[in-house]
């Protein structure tokens, strides 16, 4: 809302400056975004919130300085002359199909304008420094009037129209040609206006091209009416159609205003000598005006809701001002018409605590007497996760959830194929124009950009985030790409592979106190342009189950008697996995075998073709005595009698 | 033999290994010094063997003191290997101490997660629990359970993204929230971190960020106490006692009354000026009654976080759109295990 300070000035006394007027304005929830300085004026901006449609007009914010501070006194207003009219009105034959779409319509005629007459100099100039272009003078006139009092009204070209003229909803598909000069379709349920041939305005928001007031129009009808807010909100943002009128419309209209305004219509129209006007015509269906709404004020629960003793004397004055009517009597409170926000009583409270002022209320810490759970798992899980990665060289993306339509985003975090992406219907670009169901294509993205911006030998990144595949999860994925190290004087120079992979997930499982195979993970490759990208998912909703279920930390005893290790070196198929041998092993259930260690694993020259050979070390140590060497080969023979029982081996010299 | 006897030979023993050993210069000598007085055919060993002629007093008497003179060299030659062995290292060695290590292990975190995860801390010492929801939202619990109808305007704030099945993704985490009204016993005190959507993308907006909402219910929750928790919150929060903070009269479909609050900011050329910082408000009887808490014995205050912005003030940092381009000149910036 845009208004200057010498507008306000028709109707308060200012004796402040502007920036007291501003912040006053401001801490009173009036929050001025903007103040342009002006020829001997001021130009001030309002941000105003949805719910002070009152405020929507220079009247309104003058009553509410008024409000906040008596300093800001209301001049007397001059006396309405009421002129006499000069012509006739038209005989309007209005049928309002539906009485509650338009409890209130009052109409009027001028008629006889010329050419030569200009829009009167005072209301251009307001007009302009509000930043509201000259159109035509009864449609400037009009402008002004929605502005200074927030009543809009429309100005129809009378010998374009009938004088049949009903009121009702649109059915589906009505198509209708606005003032802009724009087709519209119309969706059944928004209020019309039509004449006997077709729709003249779209009630509240826009009129009809073909009956505009121009230049060359002689004869005017002009409407103020009162439309319930229910009906006309919603109704121009799904036209993309927001205009002045709609926006007070929607919002909600002083349904007092419509006569008032036609009367400082004829004001103006007289005093300017603009044209013939007549007297103001009226439909009426008063029950179906809206209904003020009475409230039972406890001060005491003010008191409470605001947690200090404020005195009686001042919140009756605070109430009395809002200009409804206070019954103090019987603590009953009635709305002011124009005030449709205030509706229950924690309204009254939010009045009371905004015309004391906020900042007045004193601060008050609460005793709180609960305990709340220490930790929230999940957040606290993805938190170690993120530590443990980011203190082992990994740098943390986020990215942002949409995706596109790219063959890489085809696949799910465990990598099987996904195409029920969930789509967005009312997307911003195509590149975001669904949920991602993976994050390997963002970080992918992610190295991409690094490496054309600032090369480097070695990436290495990680992201938690929700994934939309079959259901919403929340996984971790980490890559690494290029070689394992930056250059570097001692660095071993190998590129990354899957088992750096498995370093980390080993050290997931250590740091939740699980084995590596009790939650769901994923390591995978995939190869784009010249660059491999190596991948670790995991389902962190999955994890933070697992951990859930572990018992807490607790010390065991350890063997005090010495361990004995025997070592075994064998060919064996490469189709074998490790796996398969080490939960062999297990199954033997060999008593004393503390640890089996991989400590050499080898394919190359010596090995026969299909083979691999392993070196397993195999850590023997009982608890309650030595450890004998007989015993120690006894159990190395078993295992292996097993091991060549299961599989293709043979031992190396 | 006597005990003395066998005791002033042993003095004497010791004597000599223990001006020997000093002398040794190397490894080997102290191997040989080892085998001449500790082996098998040492003198010391020998004087063992004598202990099987004395009788059982004696041979406790003799032998305790043997065994502590046997211990006493061990250690003696023990130390002195050690001692010769450092010296050949800080002789020997080139460490230099000024060369740069292998590579370091240190990556980053994003700078939003760490001011998550420091408002966090702040809220749970001030007994707020954690808790988190879907990110993919129904009607009710975006909108309707929080005051906002169909034909509401402030459905006009919310630039919403939807799906075809009506649900939508969540413009803040205050639907976090109605489902921890319904399914917590009261009190409730509890904040919701998390990604939140809206349909706007330019210099100040992106269409995915992040919110901490709080929400706390209780008997007799007061305006007031909602100053005191923010006033707390922000002070904390950028570690400044005296921090001016306003508190301005705002509308939120869910909270009645509401207040926007502002933060005192002062620019580099030391201009002052007010910064929105948040929104909050007591809970809208309606959000209360939607979430079948008796409003007439229950009342409490909501607020709700703009972690960029919360990030942007706190790190310096200026253009919103370098949270989202993952430019390791940015992240590498975030390595402190603190902020």
């Amino acid at each position: 809302m845009k208004l200057t300070k010498s507008w306000l000035e028709d109707y308060i006394d200012i004796k402040e400056n502007i920036t007291n007027l501003c912040n006053d304005l401001t801490m009173a929830g009036l929050e001025v975004d903007e103040v342009v300085s002006l020829t001997s004026d001021y130009l001030i901006d309002i941000d105003l919130t949805p719910n002070r449609a009152d405020c929507l007009s220079v009247m309104g914010i003058a009553r509410e300085l008024n409000c906040i501070n008596k300093k800001y006194n209301l001049k007397k207003l001059k006396k309405e002359i009421d002129p006499k009219p000069t012509c006739e009105n038209i005989n309007l034959q209005l049928n309002i199909i539906d009485k509650e779409i338009c409890p209130r319509f009052t109409f009027m005629t001028l008629r006889d304008l010329s050419e030569e007459k200009q829009t009167p100099e005072n209301i251009a100039r307001k007009l302009q420094d509000v930043g509201i272009g000259l159109v035509h003078p009864i449609v400037d006139i009009l402008n002004y009037i929605n502005i200074d009092l927030g009543q809009p009204m429309h100005a129809y070209d009378l010998d374009k129209i009938s004088n049949q003229i009903s009121i009702r909803l649109s059915k589906k598909n009505e198509e209708f040609v606005a003032l802009d000069g724009k087709n519209y379709k119309l969706d059944q349920g928004n209020i019309v206006i039509c004449d006997k041939d077709q729709i003249i305005s779209l009630a509240g928001i826009i009129g009809a091209e073909h009956c505009a007031v121009s230049s060359s129009t002689k004869n005017i009808l002009i409407e103020s009416a009162f439309f319930p807010p229910g009906l006309v909100a919603n109704k121009a943002r799904s036209l993309k159609l927001q205009t002045e009128s709609s926006q007070r419309f929607e919002r909600g209209v002083d349904y007092n205003l419509p006569k008032r305004a036609q009367k400082e219509l004829s004001n103006i129209i007289f005093s300017n000598q603009i044209c013939n006007f007549s007297e103001i015509g009226l439909f009426e269906s008063e029950e179906f005006l809206p209904k003020a709404k009475e409230v039972d004020i406890s001060f005491e629960k003010i008191r409470q809701a605001l947690g200090f003793e404020i005195a009686d004397a001042e919140i009756e004055n605070i109430l009395i001002s809002l200009g409804g009517n206070f019954d103090k009597k019987n603590n009953k409170i009635i709305n002011p018409s124009f005030r449709y926000d205030l509706e229950i009583h924690a309204d009254y409270v939010e009045e009371v605590a905004r015309l004391y002022g906020y900042d007045n209320i004193p601060i008050v810490s609460e005793k709180i007497d609960l305990k709340p759970d220490s930790e929230y798992l999940p957040n606290n899980i993805s938190r170690q996760v993120k530590d443990y990665l980011y203190k082992n060289n990994f740098s943390e993306c986020i990215n942002y959830s949409f995706t596109n339509d790219d063959p890489y985003e085809y696949f799910d975090w465990k990598n099987d194929p996904f195409k029920e992406h969930k789509r967005i219907s009312n997307f911003m670009s195509i590149e975001q124009n669904k949920l991602r169901s993976n994050i390997s294509s963002s970080l992918i993205k992610n190295i991409e950009h690094n490496f054309n911006v600032n090369p480097k030998d070695s990436y290495r990144f990680f992201e938690i985030s929700t994934v939309f595949g079959k259901k919403e999860e929340n996984i971790l994925t980490c890559v690494v790409s290029g070689k394992k190290n930056e250059e570097n004087w001692d660095a071993e120079k190998r590129k990354f592979d899957k088992y750096d992979m498995t370093t980390i997930i080993e050290d997931l499982s250590r740091l939740f106190g699980l084995e590596k195979n009790d939650f769901s993970y994923e390591i995978s490759s995939i190869t784009k342009g010249k660059r491999d990208y190596i991948f670790l998912s995991v389902c962190l909703d999955d994890l933070t189950k697992k951990i859930k279920n572990n018992p807490p930390e607790s010390y065991k005893n350890y063997s005090k008697f010495p361990y004995i290790r025997r070592d075994l070196s064998f060919f064996i198929d490469d189709t074998v996995s490790y796996n398969k041998i080490s939960k062999l092993v297990e199954e033997i259930n060999v008593h004393s075998l503390k640890k089996i260690l991989l400590f050499d694993l080898y394919d190359g020259k010596n090995v026969p073709k299909g083979k691999k050979s392993l070196g397993i070390g195999f850590i023997f140590q009982d608890e309650n005595k030595t450890l004998t060497h007989e015993e120690a080969d006894k159990n190395i023979e078993r295992i292996l009698f097993e091991l060549k029982n299961h599989f293709d081996i043979e031992l190396r010299k | 033999m006597s005990v003395e006897k066998l005791k002033s030979d042993l003095e004497k023993v010791l004597k000599k290994a223990f001006e020997s050993i000093e002398k040794c210069e190397n490894s080997g000598e102290i191997e040989k010094a080892r085998i001449l007085y500790l082996g098998k055919k040492s003198q010391i060993n020998s004087l063992m063997k004598s202990l099987s002629a004395l009788d059982s007093q004696q041979k406790a008497e003799f032998g305790k003191y043997l065994n502590e003179a046997k211990a006493k060299l061990t250690s003696f030659l023990e130390d002195k290997k050690l001692s010769l062995s450092s010296k050949t290292k800080t002789t020997n060695d080139n460490f230099d101490i000024s060369l740069p290590g292998r590579n370091s292990s240190i990556g980053s975190l994003h700078p939003i997660t760490k001011i998550m995860n420091y408002s966090i801390e702040i809220f749970q010492a001030l007994k707020f629990e954690c808790v988190e929801g879907p990110e993919i939202e129904d009607d009710f619990h975006n909108f309707t359970a929080l005051n906002i109808p169909e034909s509401h305007p402030a459905r006009a704030m919310h630039d919403t993204f939807y799906f075809e099945d009506g649900n939508l993704l969540r413009t803040h985490t205050s639907s976090v929230q109605i489902r921890a009204m319904r399914e917590k016993n009261l009190p409730i005190r509890v904040i919701a971190p998390g990604k939140v959507y809206r349909k706007d993308s330019d210099i100040t907006h992106t269409p995915m960020f992040h919110q901490i909402e709080g929400l706390y219910i209780d008997t007799n929750v007061s305006f007031s106490n909602l100053k005191s928790i923010i006033n707390t919150f922000l002070k904390n929060f950028f570690e400044n006692d005296d921090l001016k903070i306003r508190f301005r009269p705002s509308y939120f479909p869910f909270t009645e009354p509401s207040a926007e609050v502002d933060i005192e900011y002062i620019n580099s050329k030391g201009e002052k000026s007010w910064l929105e910082i948040l929104g909050c408000g007591m809970v809208h009887p309606n959000v209360l009654e939607m979430a079948k808490i008796d409003s007439s014995t229950h009342s409490g205050y909501a607020f709700g976080l703009g972690v960029e912005r919360l990030a942007m003030l706190k790190l310096e940092i200026s253009d919103l759109r370098l949270f989202y381009e993952n430019d390791l000149r940015f992240l590498e910036q975030f390595q402190r295990a603190k902020l």
